[in-house]
This record gives structure tokens, C-alpha cells and sequence, in this order.
């Protein structure tokens, strides 16, 4: 029972993105500037010159912003409006990295997005008898899209492939499960 | 129909046979030689693709029957390129079993058919 909640730990881990640069980087800013905050207090307390600004004037200072160039300002302003979306993004955001596992009782299975996507575009290409060139697979959260090129004269059967990936999928038993959506392109390709 | 019999997973052998757009254009010049009672030195044809068909484009020259003989009384040269047409896609299809969804023939310049030269 413990290895497999083990294992779910270690899945969550890997199939999410660590937010421990995101956290890390804000924190140490905040850090230095209260550091820096703190010695101007202790330099003035004890008579010594600033380093940048003396604490009575910081809030003198604060009030001048408004005498600066309006153009710098605005910049300054744009960059912080995108840097907190940014942060409340990765904050807020699901964070997935494109992976599905898969837990049994001796081991736990990552799989990356792109080896499956591969593995169903291989499959496809032998279900259809058709180039591995000829079909591309893109891989959503939940839906595997199956793009076909056929050989121009001979029809592609959907369905056949759509059984031959599904087949495959069900035996792979990976999770979030996938959905397959195949598309044959209308044009053809002479030669492959 | 057979070869569609014969593309169920498992019963071919591991591999596949591709055949390329060189070939391909060969097969159409000779069918379309064929076809039209040419020489195929004096055919070209392209291999396209139209909604998943295969497109031939077939410039050829018109037979004709020898000069001086009288007219056999025979169809007349656009109801023989027509049949022609017909013919050499029906072959091209046979041949490489691709799908045929369409036929241009062109027919420039002319080609005397000559039953045996004269010395």
C-alpha cells in the first residue's frame, strides 16, 4: 500500500512541472530587498551615510515617481503587469509536462507524449499499409489526433486504423486515457 | 479489391514495397503508347493527385493511319483517343493498382502509323 502511494508521489512529480524556480526567484528578490531595507535602517540608526536612499527619504521618493518620464513609467508598469501574469500562471496553471504513466503493483511507467505518439503513428502507418511519413499524430491532454496523407489510388480504411490504435492504447493502459481522432487528408501524395 | 484482401495486419511480410513517382510515370507513358498505337519515345505524361485519385496527364501525338492509303472507314481519330483514354487508364489502374480518378490526354503533332518501311 505505501509503495503505491509512492508511486503516485513520484508520478505527480514527474508529470507536473516543479514550480521551485518560480517560488525561488521572487522569494530571493524579496529577500535582498528587505536585507538592503534592513542596513539602510541600521546605517541610519547609527548615523552612518546611505547606501541608495536613507529611510526618511523613501517615502519623499516613492511620492516623486510621478515626476519621472511618463514613457519609462509605463514601460516599468507593462513589465511588471507581464511578469504577474506570468507568475500567477505558472502558479495557477496545471503544469502538466506532456506524460502519462501508468502504476502496477512492481513498478511505475512514464511514458513521455512523444514515444507514444510515435508508437500510435508507426502503428498507423502498418494497420494502413502506408509510409510512416504519410501520418502525423499530435498529442492533446486527452485526444490523440491521427492526420493521414494517403497514397493517391488507394483508399485509406479509417476504421481499421482507428482499431489498430485503439488496440494498442487499451493494451498500453496509460493514464489520462486518450481518445483517438483520425483524419484523412483529401489530397494525396503521388509518391511517398 | 484483392489487394485490399491483402492488407490485413498479419498477413503480410514485414516491409513495404513503394513504388515512385518515376515508375509511376513510366507505366503511363507506356499504357498511353500502348493505347494510342504510338511509339513511346514520343509520349509524356505526369502523375498527379486529385482528392486522394490519381490525375494522369497524357500529351501524345494523333495516330494516324498511313498517308495515301484510303480511309478504312473506320471510328475517327477523337472516338479512337477517346477509347484510348479509356483504355490506358483502365491499364495504368491494372498495373500499379492505384485508383484512376482522371484521364487528360492531349493529342499534339501527329504519328503515321507505317506497317513497314519503304527503301
Amino acid at each position: 500500500m505505501t509503495t503505491h502511494r509512492l508511486y503516485t508521489r513520484a508520478v505527480r512529480r514527474e508529470s507536473h512541472s516543479p514550480r521551485t524556480l518560480a517560488v525561488a526567484i521572487p522569494v530571493i528578490v524579496l529577500l535582498l530587498v528587505l536585507l538592503w531595507a534592513g542596513a539602510e535602517i541600521v546605517l541610519e540608526l547609527l548615523r552612518q551615510p546611505a547606501l541608495l536612499a536613507a529611510p526618511t527619504d523613501w517615502t519623499s521618493g516613492l511620492a516623486g515617481i510621478s515626476e519621472l518620464d511618463p514613457v519609462w513609467l509605463g514601460v516599468a508598469g507593462a513589465v511588471a503587469v507581464i511578469l504577474a501574469l506570468v507568475l500567477l500562471g505558472l502558479g495557477l496553471g496545471a503544469g502538466r509536462t506532456g506524460k502519462r504513466h501508468r502504476i502496477d503493483e512492481a513498478a511505475a511507467v512514464i511514458v513521455d507524449d512523444r514515444v507514444v505518439a510515435g508508437s500510435l503513428a508507426l502503428s498507423a502507418s502498418r494497420a494502413a499499409d502506408i509510409d510512416r511519413g504519410q501520418v502525423r499524430v499530435t498529442i492533446g491532454r486527452s485526444t490523440a489526433d491521427v492526420e493521414i496523407t494517403p497514397t493517391s489510388g488507394v483508399p485509406v480504411d479509417a476504421e481499421l486504423i482507428r482499431s489498430a490504435l485503439m488496440a494498442e492504447l487499451e493494451r498500453f493502459r496509460f493514464e489520462p486515457a486518450l481518445r483517438v481522432a483520425i483524419r484523412v487528408n483529401t489530397k494525396g501524395t503521388v509518391s511517398p | 479489391m484483392s489487394a485490399h484482401a491483402a492488407r490485413v495486419p498479419g498477413e503480410r511480410s514485414p516491409g513495404r514495397t513503394r513504388i515512385s513517382a518515376q515508375a509511376l510515370n513510366r507505366v503511363a507513358v507506356q499504357a498511353a503508347a500502348e493505347a494510342l498505337g504510338v511509339p513511346a519515345g514520343r509520349v509524356r505524361t505526369s502523375v498527379s493527385d486529385e482528392g486522394g485519385l490519381v490525375v494522369l496527364t497524357v500529351t501524345a501525338p494523333a495516330p494516324l493511319p498511313e498517308l495515301g492509303r484510303p480511309p478504312a472507314g473506320g471510328p475517327g481519330l477523337l472516338e479512337r483517343a477517346e477509347e484510348a483514354r479509356g483504355a490506358l487508364g483502365a491499364r495504368f489502374s491494372a498495373l500499379t493498382g492505384r485508383r484512376v480518378g482522371r484521364v487528360d490526354l492531349e493529342l499534339s503533332g501527329t504519328s503515321v502509323r507505317q506497317e513497314r518501311r519503304v527503301r
